[in-house]
């Protein structure tokens, strides 16, 4: 094997655990309501959001404290990685149901220290 | 309620192309183009927008989750070789490249920007029986956006007028960069890019979600918390193009005395 193989699976190998490393957060959107409504997810790290709309309309996921958008559409999955966030609350929303669709994401260090 | 989210979806997704149409009328009156293109672009952008709509389901597929965002990131990265191409056009007096630039450049935009709308759109008219407040909203919205693009293109005209086109290319140029950096927001959304951590926050002043902020995102890219990378390929959209351009046009615009020959 050659040196440049071996580090290339080196490589290959550091790279596998920082992939492993994203946590994975399911929201669910039924009747234009998002469960759960606070979802509480570790600061300081990326995490991967996967947003499952069950309703039968299109629904856009928004939240302008995690500079984030994206159309989820009927009955499909879609995903959105957020973070590395502070610790602390960010309001997010459904654009075309902004009155049903609200929700939080809490961001809490490792001592659970969130904001209220 | 949906009266009001109708008015601002509509100012959010249409302000931008009304921004752009109203700069490059500036430009044509200017130049004494006709306005013809106006309508071919506004037939291909609609064409396009309804295409897209009826295929961004498909597309969200795409590439594990992240086809919209990267054929945004694309269709971004194209409007912006069409804003510089149609810029040189304009400071060196192309009339052929420069309509093909702008019907190019209108139709693209609307395309995105009307199939975000019209998802909307047909997503309420799927499930509501009373359409009127959606009609309402949409005509206030537009009525809005109206006003905005006149008041734009009277201050275009004017600095024109004035002997100062650099002022509109500025404009122009600030309104590209700031498409495109939106879009690298979205590559991090989907984990093609690295997270962006916000540079400042300005939120405590202008908030993304106010009315200034809408309209200074629509106008130039406004985001209170803006990435490092963000900023970075702002300043360059902004400022490479504006040095080329400020040598370009010493040679391109004679004086006010003498422009009424045009």
């Amino acid at each position: 094997m050659s040196k440049t193989s071996i580090k290339l699976a080196v490589l290959m190998l550091l790279a596998l655990p920082c992939k492993a490393e994203v946590e994975e957060f399911e929201l669910v959107l039924k009747s234009h309501l998002f469960y759960p409504s606070k979802l509480e997810v570790p600061a300081g790290r990326k995490v991967k959001l996967v947003i499952h709309n069950q309703d039968d309309t299109p629904e856009e996921f928004d939240s302008f404290d995690l500079n984030r958008e994206k159309v989820i559409f009927p009955n499909r999955k879609a995903t959105v990685y957020i973070g590395p966030l502070k610790p602390g609350v960010y309001e997010f929303f459904g654009e075309f149901n902004p009155n049903s669709a609200r929700g939080q994401v809490v961001a809490i260090d490792r001592e659970g220290n969130g904001a209220d | 309620m949906v009266l009001i989210n109708s008015v601002i979806l509509f100012l959010r997704d249409a302000l931008p192309v009304f921004v752009l149409i109203s700069l490059l009328l500036a430009f044509a009156n200017f130049a004494g183009r006709r306005w013809y293109w106006l309508g071919g672009a506004l037939l291909m952008g609609l064409a396009g927008s309804m295409l897209l709509t009826h295929q961004v389901d498909n597309l969200s597929e795409w590439l594990e989750g992240a086809g919209v965002e990267v054929f945004i990131f694309t269709c971004q990265l194209i409007i912006y070789a069409l804003l510089l191409t149609n810029l040189h056009c304009q400071f060196k007096g192309y009339q052929n490249a420069w309509v093909a630039t702008a019907v190019l450049m209108v139709g693209l935009v609307l395309t995105l920007d009307g199939a975000n709308f019209l998802v909307y759109l047909f997503s309420y008219w799927s499930h509501e029986q009373t359409p009127m407040a959606l009609v309402m909203g949409t005509i206030l919205g537009g009525t809005v956006c109206m006003s905005l693009a006149v008041l734009l293109y009277i201050g275009c005209q004017h600095w024109l007028a004035s002997g100062y086109p650099l002022l509109c290319a500025l404009l122009m140029l600030l309104w590209g960069a700031g498409q495109l950096s939106y879009s690298l927001n979205l590559l991090s959304q989907v984990d093609l890019l690295p997270p962006m951590r916000p540079v400042w926050d300005t939120s405590d002043w202008i908030a993304d979600n106010s009315e200034l902020g809408h309209l200074l995102n629509s106008l130039m890219g406004y985001e209170a918390a803006p990435g490092l990378l963000q900023i970075i390929v702002y300043m360059l959209a902004v400022l490479l193009p504006f040095i080329w351009l400020y040598r370009l046009n010493r040679h391109a615009y004679p004086t006010p005395a003498v422009k009424g020959e045009v």
